[in-house]
């Protein structure tokens, strides 16, 4: 008996074995690897976005998908995708990849230049995606490195209820950084218990240098890289300025207690306060309002789309426009060492002309769509959710962080820096470290000081 | 006779491999890599270049560098001399307690050792936070709470693996104590001699090999201690508590210069080698001494 039926179970094993083994050769496996910080797996936009393309895919008989989520910070992220796409055995074949990233992993070979692709796609050429952001994920080289598909803004997200009470009135909107720290100050001497202004100054993010750091530094008549040259300014009248403008919030008390401002939490507390009236300001990115505020999020906050203001920041004087936002996004890329390149870019094209799914998406994530969504179905969701258009108009004075593959690097330096200088370092002194560290990591040739 | 070392050869092969494969070559690549450019992304990544002593000059002229080894110093010795002095107390109180004393009080103090790195460290960041238990306690008792991760960060760091790290101390007394011959301890009282001095003048005597040991072994995991920190404060703030580990992990992943980072571990490793032979030294000058008794 026992004979009978350990045959029969290795029989029935082996036939259940055959189909899969059928399938599998038949269909193509893309794998997908995107990040998804919060681990909701099929409740995650861009999950829902991807299964939306593939389900409407014509090719979807033929290939199967991977998908593959990474949890965590992005900066995990990156370092585990690089770490992958070093090799056939591992790379995935469709990789979401954050533009600045994207620039660097480039520069490394990891990637596939998209420029061919591209040329033969009607939607990259017939003017549906904006300009400036195409060229978000340009190489060194000058080859297209990844699709953009998102963008956004950032500003001071300001509650206009304090803004009122401390006699600034709500329309309040500086022209100059001058006229951004008369406004602190008077927040501050009217309402004690408020604090004007907040920003995150960790040492080693990206999150400090372009949501911060580089809305202030851009401002100023030096930017940070030098086209010309082909050098990074990391000594410079602006880079001194825009650090002791830091220094003054903290010296003059118009930000928020430096055991919190430096925290890892820094920006909850910022979201908190700045919902309970007891700050006036947040320098931050577009996607705050609708990943932060709305009901459900982590700080709902019933009726914000009135108290909520988002403004931009001016320039050091005012020159140039007067006000700088700076911009970055996801991009979808394609390694180098993909063993099915055409397939997946035919499937990035088929995303891209998903508007539905890309909609859903930008919706969703609360950031700026990178190209033409107005055909959607649900495009009227996204033009009606608050600052959408706001932000959108933002774009109008917008950097880029360089496009040089140094940049993370720099970037790092950079945050560490700005830590430097509101734990107590004297600007001067952030600023010679800084130059000392960039050119330790970069090399000394790569840099330039613009000062003495 | 003459089989004996191909056979001891025969027996050794299976633990050289593995030692070769898991712990030789790796090290010896991270030598290697020392002198390279390696790096995660950037052009730099495209292919390896041999640069030499560049990444070691860059470590002389950096002064994280000097910082985070300083740092790394202080965080160590912190933690030796407080879990060691932590550890010996708690075995030296519970020697000759009832069973279950020694059982309840063991295993509170065995619940920060036993947990994961990451846990503990989640939970003391609970405990030292700002808002978090231990100024709440304060402020019960009406002291005023301090925020304890900016104010003093290395203090709380320090602190923080103390609490994780007693257990071990602990355990390696309660063991080496109950070889100490109470008959010794015995007749030193009978002589006269208090309790206070009889810890000192019999009972660490008697102990040194294993104070040597323990301390060894703490400085070992101490000096690799990287989560704690990070989750604490991440090297922060302004670098006040950024040891070689963070220095080492923020180059290597964060700004993806891996042929830098690792060669700030091999500085690491020599600050780990010195150390090392300082307890050698003081093990070998015990037997010595014990050899001329």
């Amino acid at each position: 008996m026992k004979k009978v039926l350990s045959v029969f179970l290795c029989l029935t094993l082996l036939v259940s074995m055959v189909p899969l083994a059928f399938a599998q050769e038949e269909k193509t496996t893309l794998s997908i690897m995107y990040w998804d910080a919060t681990d909701e797996k099929e409740n995650d936009d861009f999950y829902w976005w991807v299964m939306h393309t593939y389900e409407n895919w014509e090719k979807k008989d033929q290939v199967a998908l991977e998908m593959l989520p990474q949890t965590g910070s992005s900066n995990d992220m990156f370092t585990k995708a690089n770490l992958m796409m070093q090799s056939e055995e591992t790379s995935p074949d469709i990789y979401m990849d954050d533009s600045f990233q994207a620039v660097a992993d480039s520069a490394a070979g990891y990637l596939m230049d998209l420029s061919d692709v591209l040329a033969g796609w009607n939607s990259w050429n017939n003017g549906s995606f904006y300009e400036a952001a195409k060229s978000m994920v340009i190489g060194e080289d000058g080859g297209v490195y990844g699709i953009p598909f998102e963008t956004d803004a950032r500003g001071l997200w300001v509650n206009t209820q304090v803004l009122a009470d401390a006699g600034l009135g709500a329309e309040w909107a500086p022209k100059s950084w001058e006229e951004l720290l008369t406004g602190l100050r008077q927040i501050k001497a009217q309402l004690p218990d408020v604090i004007p202004i907040w920003y995150k100054p960790i040492a080693n993010s990206e999150g400090t240098t372009v949501n911060n750091l580089l809305l202030f530094l851009m401002g100023t008549p030096d930017g940070l890289y030098d086209w010309e040259a082909g050098k990074w300014n990391v000594k410079s009248q602006g880079l001194l300025d825009t650090f002791t403008f830091y220094e003054t919030t903290v010296k003059e008390g118009l930000t928020g207690t430096l055991s919190e401002l430096v925290s890892s939490s820094t920006e909850s507390y910022a979201y908190q306060y700045l919902r309970d009236g007891k700050l006036g300001m947040f320098v931050g990115g577009s996607w705050v309002a609708g990943s932060q505020f709305v009901k459900g999020a982590s700080f709902e906050w019933e009726g914000y789309e009135n108290a909520l203001k988002f403004i931009p920041v001016p320039t050091q004087f005012g020159q140039d426009g007067g006000y700088v936002t700076v911009s970055g996004g996801y991009a979808l890329t394609i390694p180098e060492k993909s063993d099915a390149k055409e397939l997946a870019a035919e499937f990035l094209m088929a995303m891209m002309d998903d508007v539905e799914g890309l909609c859903h998406r930008t919706i969703r994530n609360g950031s700026l769509a990178c190209r033409a969504i107005n055909e959607a179905p649900n495009y009227n969701e996204y033009t009606s959710r608050p600052y959408v258009e706001l932000a959108t108009s933002f774009l109008e004075w917008t950097k880029y962080r360089p496009q040089i593959g140094a940049y993370s690097t720099v970037s790092s330096c950079l945050s560490t820096a700005l830590e430097m200088v509101v734990t107590g370092t004297s600007p001067k002194d952030a600023m010679n470290d800084l130059a000392r560290d960039v050119a330790n990591a970069i090399g000394e040739e790569n840099t330039q000081s613009l000062i003495e | 006779m003459k089989k004996q070392p191909v056979r001891k050869f025969v027996f050794l092969l299976p633990a050289t491999l593995i030692i070769a494969v898991f712990f030789l070559i790796p090290a010896l690549l991270c030598v290697a890599y020392s002198f390279t450019d390696l790096a995660l992304t950037g052009s730099n990544a495209k292919q390896l270049t041999f640069v030499g002593l560049s990444n070691y000059a860059k470590m002389f002229a950096d002064t994280k560098v000097l910082r985070a080894a300083r740092n790394t110093v202080v965080f160590t010795l912190g933690s030796i001399a407080g879990q060691s002095i932590l550890g010996f107390s708690i075995a030296y109180l519970l020697r000759e307690k009832r069973v279950w004393v020694r059982r309840v009080v063991g295993s509170i103090v065995m619940i920060g050792w036993v947990m994961p790195e990451v846990v503990a460290a989640t939970c003391m960041n609970s405990f030292f936070a700002d808002r978090g238990t231990l100024n709440a306690g304060l402020n019960l008792i009406g002291i005023k709470g301090i925020s304890w991760l900016f104010t003093y960060p290395m203090l709380t760091v320090i602190l923080a693996n103390i609490w994780r790290g007693t257990a071990f101390s602990m355990m390696n007394y309660q063991a080496a104590l109950d070889d100490v011959d109470t008959s010794i301890l015995e007749s030193a009282m009978l002589d006269g001699c208090g309790e206070i001095s009889s810890i000192f003048r019999i009972i660490l005597p008697v102990l040194k090999k294993t104070v040597a040991t323990n301390s060894m072994l703490i400085t070992l995991s101490t000096l690799g201690c990287f989560g704690m920190i990070w989750i604490l404060t991440g090297g922060g703030p302004g670098g006040k508590t950024n040891t070689m580990t963070v220095l080492m992990y923020v180059n290597a992943f964060q700004n993806s210069q891996l042929g830098y980072g690792v060669a700030i571990s091999m500085a690491l490793l020599v600050i780990g080698v010195v150390f090392g032979l300082l307890y050698t030294r003081m093990l070998g000058e015990g037997e010595k001494n014990e050899a001329q008794d």
